[in-house]
């Protein structure tokens, strides 16, 4: 049920996509601070 | 087995009060489709079995995208039934993370696999102001302005704490849960992780940190 490395599990479910995955991820981040520094 | 040995066995003293939990064995039905009965005899460690209906043992696993977290997700008794009947099992997700030097931080915890449907119904997760001058420790619940220790050892009070639920980043059955505090100035603290999710019982959920 716990599954250590996120990476693995990314490339075997998306293959090449991992990267735009981690960029949109790192974008919603970014949403989120804006969002908690109003 | 049948339950007239086990009765002769409480009459021959074999009852007993405690046993080893990682060698002994309790008897259980496996549900089996295949089998006209429907269940298949096993077995389950005591430990095993403990760890299903208490209060389980963890071990912290160090995120693969984030370093300073540490977290892991386990099954925990007991069900919720909504109203019109549908069953969700319950997972708490532990964790620790530790933020220094910045004004903001939005880490991400793990990202719970399996159901789109998913409840939040427990946060538990606490705030540690580290070594401050006024106070060792400042407790809060998540989604309030807690005090943190400022770069001066000072307490400051952050704008946001919370822990987000994302399932818009890859698919609407991965959950990116994420972990955001933002405050005026840099600042330090300890975060100790720690809610429970309910996902319905049918789905197989995994966790990847």
């Amino acid at each position: 049920m716990v599954k250590n490395n996120l990476n693995q599990y990314l490339e075997k479910k998306y293959g090449k996509d991992v990267s735009k995955i981690i960029s949109n991820y790192n974008s919603q981040k970014q949403k989120y601070v804006e969002q908690g520094k109003r | 087995m049948d339950i007239l040995n086990f009765i002769s066995w409480i009459r021959g003293r074999r009852q007993v009060t405690s046993v080893d939990p990682a060698k002994t064995l309790l008897p259980v039905g496996l549900k089996d489709g295949r089998r006209d009965d429907d269940y298949l005899a096993g077995a389950i460690t005591v430990q095993d079995f403990a760890n299903l209906v208490g209060d389980p043992s963890v071990v912290y696993t160090d995120g693969t995208l984030e370093p300073f977290v540490q977290a892991t997700m386990s099954v925990i008794g007991g069900t919720i039934t909504d109203s019109v009947g549908n069953v969700y099992k319950k997972y708490r997700v532990q964790g620790i993370a530790q933020v220094t030097g910045s004004s903001s931080y939005a880490l991400l915890i793990g990202v719970v696999v399996g159901s789109q449907d998913l409840l939040r119904v427990r946060e538990d997760s606490v705030i540690l102001a580290d070594d401050t001058n006024v106070y060792d420790t400042v407790a809060s619940a998540m989604g309030r302005s807690v005090l943190v220790r400022d770069g001066s050892g000072n307490l400051i009070s952050t704008t946001s704490t919370f822990i987000a639920d994302d399932n818009t980043i890859s698919a609407p059955e991965d959950h990116w849960f994420t972990l955001v505090m933002t405050a005026g100035a840099s600042f330090k603290a300890t975060v100790i992780i720690d809610f429970t999710i309910a996902v319905p019982e049918s789905a197989t959920v995994e966790f990847f940190n």
